[in-house]
């Protein structure tokens, strides 16, 4: 189908998943509120990063936590970090991936390098920003927007999408419409990314990423922009791929690219707080991507050679020995239990 | 072939005189010393130093002449190597009190930026010129070897030794790409594979070969700064050479400016084609 085609059909869908989501977090609050500690920043951190690992993305379990928060299961704070943490899960796929193709002998640790470096970029500005985040939130530092609930769009969205979810409650136990929302996310998701064009720059200045070294506010200004458009850092970063030839790209380009791709990856999250009418929802997430902007443009303007030297230092020691690889996607993978069991 | 050495006395100075004359006795090329004043009263110190300058360097260098010119110093350089078709011009890292200790100077910052030519910074102090770091990257670069070097590489009294050397940074877009093993290749082997780079270095091992030098490629993994200092500073090269950015308007804001990070960090004198 083509992709103009396909563009419409996945913002329909993303839109009747946050409806789905919505009403089915209502019903799923009662039964979330014995296992779930609702003002506890660090479990929500945790509980944020292990769900991104099971959705193999960051943006529903993003969502959820809207949903949630709206529901009133976990406040302002707790709503922050599990976003936070859904960033830091997601930016594992990228490493799951690379590893996937180690393990299958495809290649050697090279292939968990751009993995390593979006993690530890992603990781390094997400913790950094959390204190800021959380600050501006617990003093309210942000003003409160208002949602027009009688807008355009919103009234749209009424009109196009409740038919639809009034079939979907009538014939499904009212929780499970939280996850048919979740399934249907995820497709839009998918289909989404099949409108994305081609970006094929090879004979242009922006092409030669693996033989230029560009100053970081242009990659920076590059990955945020690629990432609003895909709304997604891995396919953001997949681009870099037909932007580069035989493969490859500076070390010295990719690491503000993702700087800047973590900040408009929000957009989507962002989109979610708006379709919900919920004001506060939609200040939660603008303090994620001021809080994530700020400590990116501090570190770009004031020791930006030093965290980069950091970031290919660290990469560098991962994958410098098995047993040091080993080590660091163990604590990946155990870091969000153990801030569950906190 | 002419160079032009600017000094206006202060110890930063100093090795501009020093290294430029080590320049011209290497390559055989008569100096010019120009020194900037910035008001009347200085001209006639200025022209006793250059009396004694003249005086010393009169045993290997009977064409070496002094100038003295007044203004902005930076501006009077470009303006003197234009009139004059220097082929190099040879500047002191810093100016004396420049509040920013960590940068090579305004002056010599100005001057690489519009000289018509090449430009060397002088660092630290140089008795002598024989081994070269030569950098060079994949990119579209004019040909290094084909310019300047070349020319002053035949000129050198006795036999350069020359490293080509070029720096990648490269990881894989994404997992499974194929040739990843030139990721990790050393020179032979990417000369001997044809690939970009291995083209790109050997252009320039074989362009260099023609004029008498011993040339030896080298390759290093890393960032291209860090490695290109780390480079200096594990072996004992008396000059880094590496090539200017030429790019104008919007491509020139897109790319980093490599030469100047580089000029800046380095404690072995530059020389920017």
């Amino acid at each position: 189908m083509r992709p103009i085609l396909l563009f419409p059909l996945s913002i329909y869908l993303f839109i009747l998943a946050i409806e789905l989501m919505k009403q089915g977090a209502v019903a799923l609050v009662p039964a979330a509120r014995m296992y779930i500690a609702p003002n506890d920043v660090i479990t929500s951190l945790g509980a944020g990063w292990l769900s991104a690992y099971v959705m193999m993305s960051g943006s529903p379990v993003a969502a959820s936590a809207l949903m949630f928060f709206d529901a009133d299961l976990i406040d302002e704070l707790s709503t922050f970090t599990t976003i936070t943490g859904s960033r830091l899960g997601a930016s594992f796929i990228v490493l799951l991936i690379g590893f996937v193709y180690l393990l299958r002998k495809r290649g050697g640790v090279e292939n968990l390098k751009m993995g390593l470096i979006s993690l530890v970029v992603t990781g390094s500005t997400h913790l950094l920003a959390l204190a800021p985040g959380l600050f501006a939130l617990k003093y309210s530092l942000l003003p409160k927007f208002a949602i027009n609930s009688d807008s355009t769009i919103l009234a749209a969205t009424e009109y196009a999408i409740a038919p639809l979810v009034q079939v979907c409650a009538s014939v499904l136990p009212e929780w499970s419409l939280f996850v048919l929302g979740l399934l249907v996310i995820v497709c839009s998701f998918s289909i989404f990314d099949c409108c994305i064009p081609k970006v094929s720059l090879k004979e242009s200045r922006l092409g030669q990423v693996s033989r230029l070294v560009y100053r970081p506010a242009v990659m920076f200004l590059l990955g945020a922009a690629l990432t609003m458009l895909s709304m997604s850092v891995s396919v953001s970063l997949s681009i870099l791929v037909p932007l580069s030839e035989r493969g490859f790209v500076r070390q010295e380009n990719v690491i503000p690219y993702i700087m800047g791709a973590n900040i408009t990856t929000f957009v989507d999250t962002l989109l979610a707080a708006i379709l919900l009418g919920n004001a506060t929802a939609m200040m939660i997430v603008l303090m994620e991507i001021i809080s994530v902007a700020l400590v990116s443009a501090i570190i770009l303007l004031l020791c930006y050679r030093t965290y980069e030297k950091s970031v290919v230092g660290i990469v560098g020691w991962i994958i410098s020995e098995p047993k040091n690889l080993a080590l660091s996607i163990a604590t990946i993978i155990v870091v969000p239990f153990l801030l569950l069991a906190l | 072939m002419r160079i032009l050495i600017a000094s206006v006395g202060h110890p930063h100075s100093d090795s501009a005189l020093g290294f430029g004359l080590v320049l011209a006795r290497r390559l055989n090329a008569a100096p010019t010393i120009i020194t900037v004043i910035k008001d009347e009263h200085a001209r006639s110190s200025v022209s006793a130093f250059h009396e004694q300058i003249l005086t010393d360097v009169k045993p290997w260098c009977a064409n070496a002449t002094c100038v003295i010119r007044q203004g902005n110093p930076a501006e009077q350089i470009v303006k003197y190597s234009l009139s004059s078709q220097v082929d190099l011009i040879v500047v002191g890292a810093k100016t004396a009190g420049s509040p920013l200790q960590w940068g090579i100077g305004s002056t010599a910052t100005w001057v690489v930026a519009h000289a018509p030519c090449p430009v060397a910074i002088a660092k630290g102090e140089i008795t002598d010129l024989r081994r070269l770091l030569l950098c060079v990257s994949a990119a579209d670069n004019p040909d290094l070897s084909g310019i300047a070097l070349n020319k002053m590489t035949a000129r050198a009294a006795t036999s350069l030794e020359i490293t080509v050397l070029h720096v990648m940074s490269q990881i894989a877009a994404a997992p499974g790409t194929a040739a990843r093993w030139q990721l990790d290749a050393d020179a032979n082997t990417l000369i001997l594979e044809h690939t970009p780079e291995g083209m790109r270095i050997q252009k320039d091992v074989s362009a260099l070969l023609i004029s008498g030098a011993k040339v030896d490629p080298k390759v290093r993994h890393g960032l291209v700064v860090d490695e290109i200092m780390a480079e200096s500073r594990e072996e004992s090269y008396d000059l880094i050479v590496i090539g200017a950015n030429q790019n104008r308007g919007w491509k020139r804001f897109l790319l980093d400016n490599l030469e100047h990070r580089i000029a800046a960090r380095s404690e072995t004198p530059i020389l920017i084609l």
